[in-house]
Formats: C-alpha cells, structure tokens, sequence
C-alpha cells in the first residue's frame, strides 16, 4: 500500500515538473547587456549568422552548457554565448500561450548583407523634396543605409553619404530612427546619426552666429544626389581652413600607436604646425587645456567639419570591469579628416561612437582654431 | 633473482605509463575549447577571429577549481597573444590587462610557459595597458 501511495505521489511531482519545465523556459526575456554586441550562431559554436547589439531582447528558449537558445523578434531562433553580457528582464513574459507573437530586436550593423529576414516592398522612386517646417536635423556619422523598416532585415533604400542632414519624423524604434530623405521615409541605425548641422561652404564654421540645425545649408538636390549615389562630398566642402594640413599629417597619428590617440592627435597638429612643444594633459578628454593655448575652441556647430578636433568624456554607463578600456577613463580624441575618415590612434576609419556608443564615449568638445 | 629485478622494472614501466596516461585524461579541459577555437580562427585568418576573441577575453568565466583554471588560463593567454597581435585598436590590451589583475599568478605563470615571443609580446601588452589605465592616455 506504502509503495503504491509513493509511487502515485512521485508520479505526480514528475507531472508537476514536466509541466511547469516549458512554461519557465518560454517565460523569459532576457537582453544584451555586452557593449561590444554578441554573436548570434545556428548552433552553439557554430556558424555566424549575425550580431546582436547592445539592448537587443529576445526569448530564451532553452539553455545547455552556457549556451542559450533564443528567439528573435523576427522569428528567427540561433544561439549566443550565455556568459557574453545577457541581463535578465525582471519582469517575465507570459507563457506562451499568451506570449505575444513578436518581441523586438535588432542587429546593429545596418549592412545590405545582413542576416535574412522579411524584406518590405520596395518603395517607388525617390522624389525631391524638402520640408521648410524642419528643425531638427540629424547628421550621418558615416555612409549608411537607409531601410525600409527599424532592422536590417529590411531592404536598403540607399545610400546616405557621411555628412550628410536628414530630417527625422519623430518616431523611433529599438535605436533604429526613422527618416525623410528625398521625399521617402526610411529607418537609419542611431549609431550613425548625430545632432549638427552641415556647413559645407564653411558659411558656418568658427565665428559663425548659431543658426537653426542644417536647415538651408545643403542644397536639397545635392543631398539627394548623394543620397542616391552614396557619394561622399565632406572633403570638398565644409572644412576647415587648415583642414588639407591636417589631413596631409594624419600619418603621423599611427606611429603614436594604440591606446595613445591624445598623443597621436597632438602629433599630427604638431605635424601640421597647430601647436607646439609636448602636451601636458595625461587624459584624451582634459585635450582642451593644452589646445586652447594655442587658440582652439569649442564650437558645438563644427561637429561636422573636416578638420575639426572630437574630443570625448569618460564613459557616463557603468562597464564591467574586465570590458573596461582606457578610453573609459581618459576619454578618446579623434581628428575628422577631409577623407570622411575618422583618424585617432588606429587604423579605424569610423568614429570611436560607432564602436562603443553615445553613452559609453559622450561628445564633449568640438576643437576648432581661430 | 634477476627475473625479480626484471619484473620490478616492468612494474615501474606499467606504473610510469599508466600515470601518465591519467595525467593526459585529466589534461582535457572542455571550457577551453571555444577559446581554442577562437585560435584557430585566427589561425585560419579568420575575419571573425578579432571579435569573437574580444568578446571571449571581456566575459570568459574562469572555474573556481585552481586545477582547471589553470588549464583555462593557459588556453586564454594563448588565445590573448593572438589578439593583442592583430588588434590595432587596443581593446585586447584592456581586456587581457584586466583579466590578469584577477588571477596574476595564474596568469604570469600561463605567460612563462609561452614562446619567448610572445611571452614579450603580452609583458609589453600588459605594460603599456598599466601605463595607460593609471597614468592616462597619452
């Protein structure tokens, strides 16, 4: 009788454990915390199928051997590296009974060549077009597409090239913006854009009264043209006077080596004959002490400009301590130079905020002479 | 009496390749083996070996057992020398720098047993990183 009696109480504990197993893999949501992105694989260790970017949530699914299956917004299941910066929600999701059939996400390099996925019906031709009643005009950071919806999964429209304002329609979703260009709405990556103006008459540069954001600087056509071509017109316009100088010494950046971009800018400007002597400021970020004696200054509308000096604070989010860099600390410092490239203490051609992000590396100064 | 002598010799034989034989089995370590991947990646010249390497130096989680940490270090420096090799940017020299500050012996000791080059390749990584974290960047 005892044995019957334990057989049937052990028989349904184990029903209870089948039937609440699922239920709590299901009802997790857990989002990448790792600045740097995690990969997202077919099979543990196996084959790349893209990155997830930093916020990026999705459904877990399963977990083995610190392993976790998930689930993407889109529908698409894959694999990350448990330990790799994976935060938890705290509040759970439904079960899946009630679980909603989509969860955001995105994959943060807006590429054509991005993982597959539901591509939109491609839009009609872009007409010109530019609305007067804009004010807040955001900048490229660099050539980027432009899509037809908040991922890239979704068709590129075009090519914007660095430098270049569009207007935002004030929506926004999971970092991705949406825009106007041309006439056409589409979604381009907030990595990529940046509060400015373009001045590429140099109409607007140091000296210069403030004006409204971008509006009128760029003739609408041009831009279109651009927007179209994917061309890159920043080194023929809007530069500083000393700009080519710069940019005929950025070379000599590299040689100060890696971790050491406030020397290897200082070298270039001394190259260029902008200072003099041997800098005194240890931190990329205290860059203005030693460049404002030989006439620098901040000017929050020369962002943009090819020859302008970007100098970066120390990061305002908290960062596990073995991701911590130097830059973290001391900052960054970056020469834009007349080739559209970013030139700091590397051979990276991209802004240290495409890397790591508005929040981990916060403008601070825009250095301009004169 | 020299079939005694014969047969102790052979016992120690046995005894010798049966230990070490142990010793080998003991020598897996399967928490290394996506670091070991990743070296291999770069091995084959990889184009994700850089990223996949600095995202195993900032979150591998090193096993509290000092016998497989050991194993794991050893494979991490490893893999590190190869990174700081071909990053220009300078992030694996942070990350490395900061892995080491948690389990130094381990690490200096994993770094002696590394070819002479780069043995000197992560000492100068790991001198600079310390230069630039305290004193700043520049």
């Amino acid at each position: 009788m005892n044995l019957m009696v334990n057989t049937l109480r052990a028989h349904i504990l184990l029903s209870l454990i089948l039937s609440l197993g699922p239920q709590v893999a299901w009802s997790s949501t857990a989002q990448i915390t790792a600045r740097s992105g995690v990969n997202f694989r077919a099979s543990p260790n196996g084959a790349k199928l893209g990155a997830l970017a930093a916020g990026t949530q999705f459904d877990v699914i399963s977990q083995k051997n610190n392993w976790l299956k998930v689930r993407l917004s889109n529908g698409s299941v894959g694999y990350i590296y448990q330990p790799a910066g994976v935060k938890y929600n705290s509040a759970p999701l439904p079960s899946p009974v009630s679980r909603p059939a989509e969860k955001t996400a995105e994959v943060d390099v807006p590429t054509p060549s991005a993982a597959p996925g539901p591509v939109a019906t491609p839009l009609p031709t872009l007409v010109p077009g530019h609305s007067d009643n804009d004010t807040n005009q955001l900048v490229t950071t660099a050539r980027v597409n432009v899509r037809t919806g908040p991922g890239t999964q979704y068709q590129p429209l075009g090519l914007v090239a660095f430098g270049h304002g569009i207007d935002p329609t004030g929506r926004e979703k999971n970092g991705w913006v949406e825009v106007e260009v041309a006439g056409r709405k589409g979604w381009v990556h907030e990595k990529y854009l940046t509060e400015g103006r373009i001045c590429p008459d140099g109409t607007c540069g140091a000296g210069a009264a403030p004006e409204p954001a971008a509006k009128g600087f760029v003739p609408w056509a041009r831009q279109l043209t651009d927007a179209l071509t994917g061309g890159n017109t920043a080194g023929g316009s809007g530069k500083l006077s000393y700009a080519d100088l710069i940019q005929s010494k950025v070379s000599r950046g590299y040689a100060a080596g890696k971790n050491k971009c406030w020397r290897a800018v200082w070298e270039v400007l001394k190259a260029a004959g902008l200072v003099k002597g041997e800098l005194t400021q240890n931190s990329a970020k205290n860059a203005l002490v030693d460049l404002q004696k030989f006439g620098f200054r901040h000017d929050s509308s020369a962002c943009n400009r090819p020859g302008v000096v970007r100098v970066y604070g120390s990061t305002t989010v908290a960062v596990p301590s073995r991701s911590r860099t130097a830059g973290d600390t001391h900052g960054h410092i970056e020469i834009l130079g007349t080739d559209g490239r970013y030139h700091h203490f590397t051979k990276s051609i991209n802004s240290i905020q495409a890397r790591f992000g508005k929040d981990r590396r916060p403008l601070k100064y825009c250095l301009v002479k004169g | 009496m020299k079939l005694m002598k014969y047969l102790s010799i052979l016992t120690l034989i046995v005894v010798a390749s049966v230990s070490q034989a142990q010793v080998k089995a003991t020598d897996k370590c399967s928490t290394c083996a996506p670091l070991e991947q990743v070296i291999q990646k770069f091995k084959s010249n990889s184009r994700d070996a850089l990223s996949e390497a600095r995202e195993q130096l900032q979150m591998f989680e090193f096993s509290p057992d000092a016998n497989i940490r050991a194993r794991e270090v050893a494979t991490y420096v490893r893999m590190a020398a190869w990174a700081i090799l071909k990053d220009h940017e300078g992030d694996s020299d942070s990350y490395f720098y900061n892995a080491r500050e948690e389990y130094p012996k381990d690490f200096d000791k994993a770094i002696s047993a590394l070819p002479q080059k780069d043995q000197l390749l992560l000492q100068k990584s790991l001198k600079n990183a310390e230069q630039v974290m305290k004193k700043g960047n520049g």
